[in-house]
C-alpha cells in the first residue's frame, strides 16, 4: 500500500481502500478484505439464481460465485502459512466456520421449505427445470462455502503488521 | 464460563533471544499463532501452554495466570522491599 507516496488522490484511494478492505489487503490475507469478498460471492449468487429463474444464463454464473468462494479460500489459507499444515489455532476456526456455515445454510434452507409449505398455494418459487435444480444446488454448497468464509475471518484476529514480519 | 488469561510469552521469547518464528517451529504451530497468544487473542490448548513452557524450561503458570502478571518495574521494586 501506498505505493504512489506523494500524489494526494492515490493516496487519498489507497486510504479508503485500507479502511474499507483492511491493512495487508495487498497481500491477500486480510480478514476484512475477505469478508468483503464473500459478500460480493454472495450477492452475485443471488443474481445468478435469480436470472436463472427468469430462464437466462444463471446456472454459469451461481457456480461462478461458488467456484470463487473456494478458490478464495484456498489462496487465503495458502498465503497465510504456505504448504505448512494447519495448526490447533487454524484447525479450530476451520471447523468452527465449516459448522456456522453448513448450519446456517441447513437453517435457511429448512426455513425456505416450512415457508414453502405455507405459501405453496400463492404460487413461492420452487425449482422446476433442471437448471433451477443445478442453479439451487450449487447456490446451497455456495452459501456455505461463502458463510464458512465470512465466519472464519470473523473469528481471525486482524494481523497486526508485526506478526507478518519474520524478525 | 470465560475468563481472560493473561501470559508473558514475549517476555521468555525476548529472554531466549528467539525469534516469533522460532518459537513457533519449537512447538509446532504457525508464526502468526504465537503472535496472536502474545497479543492475547488467542488461548491455547494444555498441550501447546505446556509446550511453550517446556521450550522456556519453566512451569506453566509462570507463563500463564489468571491475574496481570506485574511489570518488570514492579518486579523489581517488590524485590527491593
Amino acid at each position: 500500500m501506498m505505493a504512489y507516496k506523494g500524489n494526494r488522490v492515490s493516496e487519498r484511494l489507497d486510504r479508503l481502500a485500507i479502511a474499507g478492505i483492511g491493512i495487508n489487503a495487498d497481500n491477500g490475507v486480510s480478514p476484512r478484505l475477505s469478508i468483503v469478498a464473500n459478500l460480493i460471492f454472495l450477492a452475485v449468487g443471488i443474481v445468478g439464481l435469480v436470472l436463472c429463474l427468469q430462464e437466462q444464463f444463471g446456472s454459469g454464473i451461481v457456480f461462478g460465485a461458488m467456484f470463487a468462494a473456494s478458490t478464495h479460500s484456498i489462496i487465503v489459507e495458502h498465503r497465510k502459512r504456505g504448504n505448512a499444515p494447519p495448526d490447533e489455532r487454524e484447525r479450530a476456526i476451520f471447523w468452527k466456520a465449516t459448522a456456522i456455515g453448513a448450519g446456517a445454510s441447513c437453517l435457511l434452507a429448512s426455513g425456505w421449505v416450512m415457508f414453502l409449505g405455507n405459501f405453496a398455494d400463492d404460487g413461492m418459487w420452487k425449482p422446476d427445470r433442471q437448471a433451477e435444480w443445478r442453479a439451487a444446488g450449487l447456490f446451497m454448497i455456495g452459501l456455505m462455502m461463502q458463510i464458512a468464509n465470512i465466519a472464519s475471518a470473523w473469528m481471525t484476529p486482524a494481523y497486526a503488521a508485526e506478526l507478518l514480519d519474520d524478525e | 464460563m470465560t475468563r481472560e488469561i493473561h501470559n508473558r510469552i514475549a517476555m521468555f521469547r525476548a529472554d531466549a533471544g528467539m525469534t516469533r518464528r522460532e518459537l513457533a517451529e519449537a512447538v509446532g504451530v504457525n508464526p502468526q499463532t504465537i503472535g496472536f497468544l502474545e497479543r492475547g487473542d488467542y488461548k491455547p490448548s494444555l498441550e501447546l501452554a505446556m509446550s511453550l513452557a517446556e521450550v522456556f524450561g519453566v512451569n506453566v503458570e509462570l507463563l500463564f495466570a489468571f491475574e496481570p502478571f506485574p511489570s518488570l518495574s514492579q518486579a523489581l521494586q517488590k524485590g527491593r522491599e
